[in-house]
């Protein structure tokens, strides 16, 4: 029973060459590992997940594939280069787009709506002309166009989230890297973003990389790496994934709330987790 | 309500097994689902000897603040408005906390959740309303009720060079623990919090789990009735997360400490007691997590979840063959159908022109995220029409 | 290098810094307070000294040679005492910095050709000051005493006082100040001030805004993109020397309108080196932001490497000749003392590029030094 791929490969055309490449990637800050002997493979057209919680290495890696960060060891392949150079690094970025953590962080809280995006979009010489039908485009689907004018600081989170993502696919990038894009958001900004991230990936063909720390947002992926202090612990599609524990989910609730605490010892000590 | 992943057991003999165990225990009610992500998670990770196996020590306190003849209503909000300008960022707020109950206040960034939270507690004050904390009336009082809680903000409150016994004694200083206690409750929001082994840590070079922890063990070093919890478990691995919420399950069943929390985790909701869902400063629905998805299915139906061969193609499909708030979750969709028959025919008649097949269409309980997304996507709709 | 992606960087700079209420006030605020504190609050000249009088001896002799200090512009009389006793908590509480005690018999020990001694106590906390004092002091003692043998030989010789002074003093020195006829240190302040604040506050700015996009993450859009290090130092760095240069004039005005020092210099000149000093202070702010990861390290940093300098090796407090070789050598290795002259020299010298070349040019070569290390010292792929 194999699950229907989210987009279909272009008609015709030899399996892509994987957008990422990663083996056995190793980066310590001082006396921490954050990385430890990783591996991973992002397809062409794809949505790559990044599970895990907060000290996982998920921003690491993260960093080290947009070529921000160094590594000590390891092989990285972006687009089929190796970035181990700084040199090298830089002729790959032209073709991403990296978001870092942070909800806005990474934006202009004095300039306004527009005025971040054509930053962004100059920073990135998107020529003049395209970027007016882009820039109209993207606003239309994010409803932000109504905000135009508005300065960044005075967003809610889940338009801080859209126009950071707006300005992160201004170029049009082949690979966009998001780090933790959906924290701290309320769930109906997050349905919200991840309906227009896969539209927009959809229609450009773009891959994604995306981390989140949310685990109920697996299925939003189609391949993904749980990953637990600077390894991965399980990799594959979510399906594989759930397949490798079997179990069941038993909910309950006692008539006596207060007898809760006593339960949940006896259950603790039976069963993980309660 | 408790949730329990029980490995390698299907359904009847898992719940059977939990019965089992629980023989001594009154269930009301009991149901089996299929293991979420998290489960998985948190399952493999133990598998691999990766997890720390900290045990949370249950050791009651000795309460002298008798809560006995603390009043049953730990918060009582009534009407609060608050306004900045022309903004009014809480509208007309009224609520109830009980001692002991978990409160969960729900929704999105700029609802005024922690508006409410401030003026509650005593920091701003309100443009109109009455409230009650611990007691105490929140407009004249504001000195006894930040005696009487505690108050944990996303944003950790701690004091990155101390170490973690540091950390916990000057909160005791801060919040006036009389010397002879001093120690006994830094011992014991050791203990509770799970913290031993760690008192000569830096707080800064912990992780976030276990910072969390101390947080919370900082905001309780002097005993309050009331617990204010703004967003504490943001980014946290499901472990620690999970322990996090047994030390807040034993303050409100046991220790009878009542907590408001507000949290982003729909997982998390549905430990809580009772919630209150926010939207542009009012109060949009106000109950418990059963009612709320009962309320649910009542206005919009059953949930159901469609596999097709045409994941993208097929939601756009549905969408427009009436199920507007259809929605997309990795490879599957997900609507509200009030009639589940009728709805299986006609997206089975709107596909099939189209060539995509159905795979499988079945109902789903609905979580509270559903119940979320489908209040506020109500209430956006309804501004729009005005 | 791409010219769009310059002006982007700027213009965006730019608008951030307009629209940031506060930052923007500092940017004007600091340096001008910082002017009118210096400038009203250091007066190097020691004038209207406090002083007080013990005068045992109450004769018309006493009063005489005291009313020569009473009479001085440098000196302040502030009242007379009966007792020694007295003076002590005077000059601990400084109500008086000096006190003049004569003796019992002055008058009479003088008349009989006897010396007396006159004890004068001055308040040693600054050396400098008391140093002044004591030439102040002396001087008016060997005016007194010029006094009495004039006379004297006026009485004996029979000859007119004026000759008889003549007599006593014939080598007159004629002092003639250059450049600072009054002596007012105000007028070497102002000038010497500019060097300060413009030491200091352009760093500050600079370093500010350039941690705080390492503090935000927006640093990552930086390192994300293809934009090169020239693009990224030169549009960044370009609104905070326009900021700086807009100072400089305000400063400028106030030497000149507020102060009132003259300005005998080259202005156009004058501004030209401003703005190399400028882009060059700019230099080493950005310097320290590449250093520091956050805004409070790059505050702290700068002020240790700007002040201090500033200070010790700029010819401000010392001349730079008179210090010993280490310090002088050091004192060529930081701006300061380059711009220092330069300011002097356009202001109270009324010389230009002619003899200023070479300071000018010093000031380049740190600049380029400056710049360079930057360029080389910041990556687009950090190792944290």
């Amino acid at each position: 029973m194999g699950q229907p791929p989210l987009v279909s490969a272009g008609s015709g055309s030899a399996p892509a060459e994987p957008v990422v490449r990663v083996q056995g990637l190793t980066k310590c800050y001082r006396k921490q590992v954050a990385v430890d002997g990783l591996d991973l493979v992002v397809g062409a057209g794809e949505i790559y997940g990044l599970i895990g919680p907060d000290g996982a290495g998920k921003s690491s890696l993260m960093k080290i594939i947009a070529g921000v960060l160094t590594y000590d060891g390891g092989t990285v392949e972006v687009f089929g280069q190796n970035i181990s150079s700084e040199a090298a690094a830089e002729r790959v970025k032209g073709r991403m787009g990296f978001m870092p953590q942070g909800l806005g962080q990474n934006l202009y809280g004095e300039l306004s709506v527009e005025e971040n995006i054509d930053f962004f979009a100059q920073l990135r010489e998107v020529p003049a002309d395209t970027l007016v039908e882009r820039k109209q485009k993207l606003l239309a689907m994010t409803r932000l166009d109504k905000f135009l004018h508005r300065p960044m600081k005075l967003l809610s989170g889940g338009m801080k989230q859209k126009l950071g993502l707006v300005c992160t696919l201004i170029h049009q990038p082949k690979l966009i890297i998001l780090d933790e894009p959906t924290t701290g958001v309320d769930p109906v900004s997050r349905r919200d973003f991840w309906s227009i991230l896969t539209a927009l990936l959809r229609e450009q063909n773009i891959s994604a990389l995306v981390s989140t720390a949310y685990m109920d947002e697996a299925s939003r992926f189609q391949q993904l790496s749980l990953m637990y202090e600077g390894q991965v612990i399980a990799a594959g599609r979510p399906e594989q994934i759930n397949a490798k524990v079997t179990g069941t989910l038993v909910e309950l609730v006692l008539a006596m709330q207060t007898m809760q605490t006593e339960a949940l010892q006896q259950l603790k000590s039976a069963f993980s987790t309660g | 309500m408790l949730r329990v992943f029980v490995e390698g057991q299907r359904e009847t003999p898992a719940i059977s097994q939990v019965k089992s165990l629980l023989s001594d225990f009154v269930i009301d009610d009991i149901r089996a689902s299929q293991p979420e992500m998290e489960d998985v998670f948190i399952a493999l990770l133990s598998r691999a000897n990766l997890a720390g196996h900290e045990r949370v020590e249950m050791i009651k306190s000795d309460r002298h603040t008798g809560l006995a003849s603390s009043p049953a209503l730990a918060i009582e909000a009534d009407k609060i408005c608050r306004d900045f300008g022309q903004f009014r960022a809480v509208d007309q707020v009224s609520f109830q906390v009980k001692q002991g109950e978990i409160f969960g206040l729900l929704g999105a960034n700029g609802a005024g959740k922690s508006t409410v939270f401030k003026i509650l507690t005593g920091i701003m004050p309100p443009t109109g309303g009455e409230g009650k904390v611990a007691g105490q009336d929140m407009r004249s009082a504001s000195r006894a009720i930040k005696e009487r809680i505690g108050y944990m903000s996303q944003a950790f409150s701690l004091y990155q060079d101390l170490t973690v016994l540091e950390n916990i004694r000057l909160y005791g200083r801060i919040y006036a623990v009389p010397r002879r206690q001093l120690k006994q409750r830094i011992d014991w929001v050791i203990a509770t919090a799970g913290l031993r082994g760690a008192e000569g840590r830096l707080a800064g070079a912990l992780p976030m789990g276990i910072r969390q922890r101390l947080a919370l063990g900082c905001a309780l070093v002097h005993q309050p009735q009331v617990l204010f919890l703004d967003e504490p478990t943001s980014g946290v691995d499901p472990v620690g997360r999970r322990r996090f919420w047994d030390i807040l399950i034993q303050m409100a069943r046991v220790e009878q400490v009542a907590i408001l929390v507000t949290t982003h985790y729909m997982s998390e909701a549905e430990h809580c007691d009772h919630l209150a869902l926010m939207y542009a400063g009012r109060i949009i629905a106000d109950a418990t997590p059963a009612q709320m998805k009962h309320a649910l299915q009542q206005a919009a139906g059953e949930l159901l979840e469609v596999a097709t061969d045409q994941p993208l193609q097929a939601l756009k499909v549905i969408e427009q063959a009436g199920f507007e708030e259809a929605a997309l979750f990795g490879t599957r969709i997900h609507l509200l159908a009030k009639e589940p028959q009728q709805a299986r025919e006609q997206i089975e008649n709107a596909l099939a022109p189209h060539g995509i097949s159905l795979l499988s269409l079945s109902p789903r309980p609905p979580r509270l995220e559903d119940v979320f997304v489908y209040r506020i996507l109500e209430q956006e709709k309804e501004a729009r029409s005005q | 290098m791409n010219v769009n992606r310059v002006r982007a960087l700027m213009y965006k700079e730019w608008r951030e810094i307009l629209r940031d209420r506060l930052f923007l006030a500092l940017a004007f605020v600091v340096p001008i307070s910082m002017m009118l504190v210096f400038g009203y609050g250091i007066k190097l000249d020691v004038e209207s000294i406090p002083f007080a009088v013990l005068d045992q001896d109450r004769s018309a002799m006493s009063r005489d040679y005291l009313h020569l200090f009473m009479g001085s512009r440098y000196f302040s009389y502030q009242g007379h005492v009966q007792s020694e006793e007295e003076l002590e908590p005077l000059l601990a509480d400084s109500k008086i910095r000096f006190a003049i005690i004569v003796p019992p018999r002055f008058q009479e020990n003088l008349k009989a050709g006897r010396p007396v001694a006159v004890q004068a106590l001055i308040d040693g906390t600054f050396p400098f000051r008391t140093s002044t004092s004591k030439g102040y002091v002396i001087a008016i003692n060997s005016a007194f005493n010029a006094q009495l043998l004039a006379g004297y030989i006026s009485r004996t010789m029979g000859l007119t006082p004026e000759r008889a002074v003549a007599m006593v003093q014939p080598v007159k020195a004629q002092l003639r100040y250059l450049y600072n006829q009054e002596l007012k240190s105000i007028w070497s302040i102002a000038p010497v001030m500019m060097m300060f604040i413009l030491l200091m506050a352009p760093p500050f700015l600079t370093a500010l805004g350039v941690v705080r996009e390492k503090e935000n993450g927006s640093i990552y859009n930086i390192y994300s993109s293809t934009v090169t290090r020239a693009e990224f130092l030169i549009g960044k760095l370009l609104p905070y020397v326009g900021l700086s240069c807009i100072n400089v004039i305000i400063l400028w005005l106030m030497a000149i309108l507020v102060f009132n020092a003259p300005f005998k210099g080259d202005p156009l000149f004058f501004f030209l080196a401003s703005v190399v000093y400028v882009i060059c202070t700019t230099g080493i702010g950005l310097l320290v932001s590449l250093l520091a990861r956050t805004q409070v390290a790059a505050m702290m940093i700068t002020v240790v490497v700007t002040i201090v300098p500033a200070v010790l090796y700029s010819g401000l407090l010392v001349p730079i000749a008179s210090m010993d070789a280490a310090s002088q050598f050091e004192a060529h290795l930081f701006p300061a003392m380059y711009y220092t002259d330069i300011a002097l020299g356009s202001f109270l010298k009324g010389i230009g590029s002619g003899q200023l070349w070479g300071r000018v040019g010093a000031l380049l070569i740190y600049t380029m030094v400056l710049w360079v290390l930057s360029y080389f010292l910041f990556h687009k792929r950090v190792r944290a």
